[in-house]
């Protein structure tokens, strides 16, 4: 740089001159703000002071290798410089020169330009350059200010003076105009950003009292957001505590915690004061003992709401869907919608079917009056009515002020209602529904509020549309499913009985098909067991047709061909006519007929009885003949077998009558020969003592003994005599003759005879029978029971007779009873040949208890003479 | 003298039996029975009998049953079966029993007694 001082001292008059251009330079220079117009005043004003064909100046740019030429002013000597230059066109000595201005007098003579570089001057009119460069640092070039003459000039050395200082000056114009725009420019942006934020932007300074409390603040600034957000309309310089007393000690000391610790922080919370919900950022500003933060917050109040309101509309989901009835639905509806409201009633109507009337179908009520179960719309004002048939959603915050929807104040007062608010549901364009809910104190009914009361309103008709809608699908599920399970069970049961029935047909058709077949196998068991065989003989032609039977009764197989004459092949000789009979009878007899042949079949003898029935059509005529073929040679053996039996049994009668007739005898022989016999051989033996020499006393004696004798012998020859022949029985019945034995027999053992004849006496054999018995069983205690005491009892009823004969003798052990049963089984066997039977009871030392049952038919005469 | 024993069941032929036989010479009743038990017991007593009566017919023990069981234990007693029974296979029915006598009753005493001398003598 040129040593003013020696500029000045060689020039001082020169100097002067450029002093006041300096003063007047730097004064326009001041006079703009803008860098621009500061550079073209600066170049125009030294071009004229300096006569310069050129002034410019220029920012050079290493990193580009290039200036760009900022401004210019000249005339036309030398044209206007390009915009760009390269910085090639620049001589290097320019380009060099650190300590001081460039100059050169005359291009074209100055020795440190090389040819190049006096071309370049040449192209662009410069003979005579002086260039004052700004550097940054020592060495960078940035900035220079040229002024060019296109003929040679001596640049002074106050021209050169002139010149730096001009650029001094000039740059620090420049730089300072830039500066002071650039400044403006961020303060424009800052601002442009500050207020267009949506967000709320204050800076405050925190008030801590003695203690160190944060206490208050003061706000410093505040963005436009803030002043629409709160409504506030002048808030700079203002304390919080002016603004919203109430605000909450909770912003006081959040705030005097960041402004204390320096460390920014972001919550959201809740300002009740305001009834708002801010979501906060703030941080420090300035120096710490500024106490300054800048809080940039917005309102989340609507969100939280939302937020609040979407949790309690899940919550209202969720409690209405597992709820199966309307009713519930209503009532849980309307307790959590109160609940969430802080309202003292939540009631959801119905409209009727008149579309006037509406009861309470849900109801909750927080320590409240109750409401009428039942209202008409009538009842309200057009509008109101009006207002809900339109599905307008109505809100009173304040009954007690008379307005569009309350006309009497005292009616709201009096049943404690201060705020309602109501919102209608509509379907299909017609009012259904409404919810309502009542407030006991004034309310301000947010948005949220009456959105919420909608959303309630939506998803409790919903809710109700559903479980209606569900209902009525149960019912209809249950309607179709009872219609179905009737339907199943008619169709059931009428399957059932078309089965029963099909069923009883089959089993109908099994039954007569087994029937069939049993009655086929009856048949051939029959033919089988009974040896006989069937047949049909068509008169018409002349077939005959046999069973297997038949086949059976023939030995023949079943397919064998058959006629009639068969009968001759197999028929005995002495049967032959017979056989010719009855193929005569077949072929043509017109009655039924009956025939036994002898056959002779497989080398056995066999009798068959043949017979046959005629079968006439409709009108009478002959059309077959029907018979059966039995072989009876069996039946025939049977029946000689049961003559034989018959001989047997007679035989058995004849010897049983023989045998009793025997005993009889023997019986009448032992009476004769002990009885009478005995008595007439003690008489002939005391006879022995009618001798010579006997005493008269001794005559006397044994002729009293001999009549007594007599006399015996005389009663037992009755006796033996009354039992060949028990006259009583003949003459006077049964009764007397059984006492007639009681009576003789008696004696040792006490008889005690009981007879009852319930009604007509018996036949005679019959009474003889029972005579005989009775006279047998007691003739029998008296000879071998050595009892004391015999009751008989003999009953003769109207189909049988009855003997007991129970004595308490020594009784009839079962040897003893073989021993001595001859006589016993005499009297059983023709007991058994009345058809009658004999029963014993006996034990050793306690009786003998026998009894006898006689059936008996005959009823002919009446009882006892 | 012969000593004799009277079984009959029929008291009347007993007694009378007894009464006209003890007349007899020679012959002493020693004692008289109603049935062949009383007749062995009497028997077992120690009585001598030279000679016994029975009776063919009588309750319990027949007069044949008796006479095996007397020549059984006492074969020295001779045994006249009395009876009414006149056939042959009565007869040979008491003899076989071991009777020496088969008497009809119908013989007088004397001839009773004379038969009751006879077996006496022949078997002595």
């Amino acid at each position: 740089m040129a040593d003013k001082k020696e500029y000045k001292e060689a020039g001082q008059s020169a100097w002067k001159e450029r002093q006041a251009f300096l003063l007047r330079f730097s004064d326009t220079l001041r006079s703009y703000n803008n860098q621009h117009d500061i550079g073209k005043a600066a170049v125009e004003m030294l071009a004229k002071e300096l006569a310069l064909d050129r002034c410019y100046c220029a920012m050079i740019s290493l990193s580009k290798d290039q200036a760009a030429i900022l401004y210019q002013s000249g005339n036309s000597l030398i044209p206007p410089i390009p915009c760009t230059l390269s910085r090639a066109n620049f001589p290097e000595p320019l380009m060099q020169s650190i300590d001081g201005p460039f100059l050169v007098n005359d291009t074209v003579a100055d020795e440190r330009l090389t040819a190049v570089d006096r071309e370049s001057f040449a192209a662009i009119s410069f003979r005579a350059v002086a260039a004052c460069t700004i550097r940054r640092g020592k060495k960078d070039p940035v900035w220079s200010l040229v002024a060019t003459q296109s003929v040679p000039r001596n640049w002074t050395a106050v021209d050169i003076m002139l010149l730096e200082e001009a650029a001094e000056r000039l740059y620090g114009a420049i730089e300072n105009a830039r500066a002071l725009t650039a400044l403006a420019e961020s303060e424009k942006k800052y601002r442009t950003l500050f207020n267009s934020i949506d967000e709320c932007f204050c800076i405050i300074q925190m008030i801590f009292d003695e203690n160190g409390k944060p206490v208050d603040y003061l706000v410093l600034e505040a963005n436009r957001a803030l002043y629409e957000l709160t409504g506030l309309t002048d808030v700079i310089g203002k304390r919080m505590r002016e603004l919203a007393p109430a605000h909450e000690q909770f912003w006081y000391d959040k705030y005097g915690e960041i402004a204390l610790t320096g460390e920014p922080a972001r919550f959201q919370h809740e300002a009740d004061a305001l009834n708002r919900w801010y979501d906060v950022y703030a941080f420090p500003m300035g120096k710490p003992q500024e106490l300054k933060l800048a809080v940039l917050f917005k309102d989340i109040t609507e969100r939280k709401h939302a937020e609040k309101r979407q949790v309690f509309l899940l919550r209202l989901s969720d409690a209405l869907r597992p709820l199966a009835d309307p009713f519930s639905v209503q009532n849980t509806a309307m307790e959590l919608l109160a609940k969430w409201l802080g309202v003292m009633h939540a009631s959801y109507f119905e409209m009727e079917g008149d579309g006037d009337s509406f009861h309470v179908a849900g109801h909750f009520k927080d320590q409240a009056k109750d409401l009428p179960q039942r209202m008409r719309l009538s009842d309200f004002s057009d509008s109101l009515v009006a207002a809900y048939q339109s599905g307008r959603t109505v809100a009173v915050n304040d009954t007690g002020i008379t307005g569009e929807w309350v006309k009497s104040p005292e009616t709201y007062a009096r049943i404690g209602v201060a705020a309602w608010a109501a919102v209608p549901l509509l379907k299909h364009g017609k009012l259904v529904a409404w919810i309502g809910v009542n407030s006991n104190k004034p309310r301000v009914w947010s948005e949220v509020d009456l959105q919420t009361l909608n959303d309630v309103a939506k998803r409790t008709w919903d809710a109700l549309e559903r479980t209606r809608a569900e209902q009525a699908l149960r019912d209809a599920e249950l309607k179709y499913r009872t219609q179905l399970e009737n339907d199943v069970k008619k169709r059931t049961r009428e399957l059932q009985e078309s089965r029963d029935s099909l069923q009883t047909i089959f089993d109908e058709r099994l039954k007569a098909e087994e029937e069939r077949n049993k009655t086929y196998l009856l048949l051939q068991k029959s033919e089988e067991t009974a040896s006989l065989g069937s047949w049909e003989f068509n008169r018409l032609t002349g077939q005959l047709t046999w069973s297997d039977g038949m086949y059976r009764l023939f030995d023949l197989n079943n397919t064998t061909p058959v006629t009639p004459i068969i009968y001759l092949k197999y028929t005995v000789e002495k049967s032959l006519a017979k056989a010719e009979k009855v193929i005569q009878y077949i072929q043509n007899s017109d009655a039924d007929f009956e025939e036994t042949l002898e056959v002779y079949i497989s080398g056995k003898s066999k009798v068959l009885r043949i017979k046959g029935t005629i079968v006439r059509n409709g009108q009478g005529d002959i059309e077959r003949v029907l018979g059966v073929d039995q072989d009876i040679s069996e039946m025939r053996g049977a029946e000689e077998k049961i003559k034989k039996m018959e001989q047997e049994q007679q035989l058995q009668i004849f010897r049983t009558s023989l045998s009793t007739l025997e005993e009889e005898r023997h019986r009448i022989s032992e009476s004769l020969h002990n009885g009478i016999g005995q008595l007439l051989y003690g008489i002939k033996i005391n006879m022995s003592s009618f001798r010579h020499g006997i005493s008269e006393e001794e005559f006397n004696q044994n002729k009293a003994y001999i009549n007594e004798l007599l006399t015996q012998a005389i009663v037992e020859t009755r006796r033996v005599s009354h039992e060949l022949m028990p006259t009583t029985l003949e003459q006077f019945g049964l009764k007397s003759a059984i006492d007639d034995i009681c009576r003789q027999l008696s004696g040792e053992i006490e008889f005690n005879c009981h007879i009852s004849v319930q009604h007509n006496r018996l036949e005679k054999y019959m009474e003889l029978a029972v005579y005989r018995t009775t006279q047998e069983l007691m003739t029998n205690v008296v000879k071998h029971a050595k009892a004391t005491a015999c009751e008989v009892m003999i009953i003769i009823g109207t189909d049988q007779v009855k003997i007991v004969v129970s004595d308490n003798g020594r009784g009839m052990p079962q040897e003893s009873e073989k021993a001595d049963g001859i006589g016993m089984a005499s009297i059983r066997s023709k007991i058994e040949l009345l058809d009658g039977r004999l029963t014993i009871a006996s034990e050793p030392g306690k009786g003998t208890h026998i009894e006898v049952i006689i059936p008996h038919q005959g009823l002919t005469q009446k009882p006892g003479r | 003298m012969i000593k004799l024993m009277i079984v009959e069941d029929n008291e009347v032929v007993r007694q009378g039996l007894s009464h006209l036989l003890a007349a007899e010479a020679g012959i002493a009743i020693v004692a008289d029975a109603q049935s062949g038990a009383i007749a062995l017991e009497k028997l077992e007593s120690g009585i001598w009998v030279d000679v016994m009566l029975i009776d063919w017919n009588m309750p319990g023990l027949s007069g044949v049953d008796l006479t095996r069981r007397v020549k059984l234990l006492m074969p020295h007693i001779k045994v006249i079966i009395l009876t009414m029974h006149s056939k042959d296979e009565y007869r040979m029915q008491a003899i076989n029993a071991g009777a020496s006598a088969y008497v009809l009753k119908d013989l007088a005493i004397e001839d009773l007694a004379k038969i009751i001398r006879e077996v006496y003598a022949k078997c002595s």
